[in-house]
């Protein structure tokens, strides 16, 4: 008898999703199934309005990196309008987007994941989240939960002092930015960035002092060869504002380097699933499914030569000594996001000691010139890609959206199969199973809807399923 | 004495957003310039840092439309407790000033004030009620920091210290 095991909602994630394990005759499981359960339809809702209101509308696909859609929506506005930001105006916006992966990748390692690794996956979920972390100032989860915390609050308030706000600022414009950068601003920011690079090397340090323990989960977290893609500098190094795209194949050998992103139809394929309204984007000579890469922190690290700054090459060193350059391993996530927000503080530190970054000229001004466009920019999460075109008078007529979690679409229900056969045995469902398959998730910090993300919220229906519908067992938390 | 006022809720579900408006309008009031005033959506876990670094602290928030007639001021101590079960969005001040303590060993004295909401509806918009209660919490948070202010030293810092003994 066929029997389905269903897990809904899955928690700690940004968004709303569930998990289905089908198990065969003899019990065992079978496949399973990672459903995204929400619908947004942004890109009908943008359909019939003005390009110059697209940064801002597509800015709330997401309450946790709106920043990344703000950018990659102004550079495909800014080739319809066929200008060049000046060179302040794409400092600024780097600067931003860095710091807003430093705040998101901070909310998912510290606030998301690190309860899991701190308090152990079977701990009682009542505990396991940042208050829990936090219950004893004389253990590590103290100043984890301390760190954490600090993080995300300089990320936040650095796209604050920029922005005007934390969340959805009106700042980055078609053809750059609205507002230069103050001398004042500037050194308030570069005056907390050796704070959080101390926070990233502490956790860093936790982090590699007991990876070892989590061998067992490291085996089955999606580990599987696959390849990996994201944006890079001419030079190779790791990109979060522009570049170009590159992807590393599982045996470390180059699938394909310098993709301008404008090609992306040329080497990405899109398809659906009836099961999920998440769309899963493959890599289109390996056909679908076969052609499942990864992208976000793990795949930035893999794919670049080099980070590009001095401590993160550092960490990167240390980890491809440890990992090889290209890991199977999805739990390999973990450390590359903290590699990553270390990278992205050492970044901010150069864009503010260039001697224009407080230029006055930070925005070009143009009306339609072209009625297509392109963006891409690195998300916390991935690569992020918007596609617009427009008509004569500038209002919108098509747009598609490629999100990093529709990147690793194909890479999640992987992960959550391995997950479920290695700990899914019978017609018993453990609690542990449970933990592990969200934990597993968690790993890709999937971004669903950005906007209805459930933080540390831990009621679980996890359903057993006959053939025929009836209800065999289930677990309520 | 660090005054920090917190005003938060949804401007976009009209009255909701008392607190986010009271905000707003404090951020502007001279009689609040040694004061921090913070304009947010919902009590976040990042904002333990800013509690701690206060010695009073002034939560603004809106209350139910069941909650009594619409406009009516409430003011109520906060003292720190665990969240009740689960941890979501949902952030109380009781729970913030919990997680306070737990980070840093320290809480401040803090204080709730509320207006009950006359509609929250979608409309970033206040109401007619939503717009009298505005001004009146305006003025009690405006009373209170003015108070704390010029509460003698040692006041508010020694039941700072007696809280962090607890």
């Amino acid at each position: 008898m066929t029997r389905i095991v269903t897990i809904d909602p899955v928690t700690r994630i940004e968004g709303h999703a569930k998990i289905t394990i089908h198990l065969d005759r003899s019990g065992a499981v079978d496949q399973a199934y990672f459903h995204v359960t929400q619908f947004r339809g942004f890109e009908r809702i943008a359909q019939g309005r003005p390009l110059h209101e697209m940064p801002s509308l597509m800015a709330r696909i997401c309450g946790i990196c709106p920043v990344s859609h703000l950018v990659a929506s102004a550079k495909a506005c800014d080739e319809i309008l066929a200008v060049e930001p000046p060179p302040a105006g794409a400092a600024l916006r780097r600067l931003m987007n860095l710091a807003q992966v430093v705040q998101s990748n901070a909310l998912s390692f510290f606030h998301l994941s690190a309860p899991d690794l701190l308090l152990g996956f079977d701990a009682p979920p009542q505990t396991r989240n940042i208050f829990g972390m936090a219950a004893d100032p004389q253990l590590p989860g103290s100043f984890l939960a301390m760190d954490g915390i600090a993080l995300r609050r300089f990320g936040q308030h650095v796209i604050e002092l920029l922005g005007g706000k934390r969340i959805h600022p009106a700042w980055i414009v078609p053809g750059g930015v609205a507002s230069p950068l103050s001398a004042a601003t500037r050194e308030e920011i570069l005056a907390g960035i050796g704070e959080a690079i101390d926070a990233t090397e502490r956790a860093l340090d936790w982090y590699l002092g007991r990876v070892a323990q989590w061998e067992a989960e490291a085996a089955v977290f999606g580990s599987f060869p696959s390849a990996f893609m994201a944006l890079v500098t001419p030079d190779g190094l790791v990109e979060h504002y522009d570049g170009l795209l590159r992807v590393l194949d599982a045996d470390g050998s180059m699938l394909a380097d310098r993709i301008d992103a404008r090609d992306y139809r040329s080497y990405l394929g899109e398809a659906n699933e009836s099961f999920t309204f998440l769309k899963s984007v493959y890599w289109k000579d390996r056909g679908y499914p076969a052609g499942m890469y990864r992208v976000g922190p793990l795949a930035r690290v893999v794919v670049a030569d080099r980070m590009g700054t001095t401590r993160a090459d550092a960490r990167l060193s240390a980890f491809r000594s440890r990992v090889g350059r290209v890991p199977q391993s999805s739990f390999a996530y973990h450390e590359a996001r903290l590699i990553d927000t270390l990278h992205c503080l050492e970044a901010m530190t150069a864009v503010l000691g260039r001697d224009d970054i407080c230029s006055p000229r930070v925005r070009a001004v143009a009306g339609i010139n072209r009625l297509e466009g392109i963006g891409v920019s690195e998300a916390p999460r991935g690569t992020l890609l918007h596609h617009y075109r427009v008509d004569d008078d500038g209002i919108v007529q098509w747009v598609n959206l490629i999100i990093a979690t529709g990147h690793n679409n194909l890479a999640m229900n992987a992960a959550v199969t391995q997950v479920a056969k290695a700990f899914v045995h019978g017609e018993d469902i453990p609690e542990g199973m449970l933990n592990r398959v969200e934990a597993v998730i968690r790993c890709y910090d999937p971004c669903l809807s950005c906007s209805t993300h459930a933080v540390g919220r831990m009621p679980l229906d996890v359903q057993l399923l006959a053939a025929d519908g009836r209800l065999l067992d289930q677990l309520l938390r | 004495m660090n005054v920090l006022v917190i005003g938060y809720g949804n401007p976009l579900r009209a009255d909701d957003g008392l607190g986010w408006h009271a905000a707003s309008a404090l951020a502007r009031d001279p009689r609040l310039a040694a004061a921090v005033v913070l304009q947010r959506h919902q009590l976040t876990p990042e904002l333990a840092l800013d509690v701690a670094a206060a010695s009073f602290v002034i939560f603004i928030d809106a209350r139910v439309p069941t909650a009594g007639e619409p406009g009516r001021i409430q003011i109520d101590a906060v003292a720190a407790a665990p969240a009740p079960g689960t941890w979501t969005h949902h952030m109380t001040p009781e729970a913030l000033l919990h997680l306070t303590r737990r980070l840093t060993g320290l809480v401040p004295p803090a204080v709730l004030v509320t207006a009950v909401a006359g509609v929250v509806e979608v409309s970033d918009q206040l109401s007619p009620a939503g717009r009298v209660a505005l001004t009146g919490l305006v003025e009690t948070v405006a009373g209170l920091a003015r108070h704390r202010s010029g509460e003698p030293a040692g006041g508010a810092d020694a039941r700072v210290a007696r809280e962090a003994r607890r």
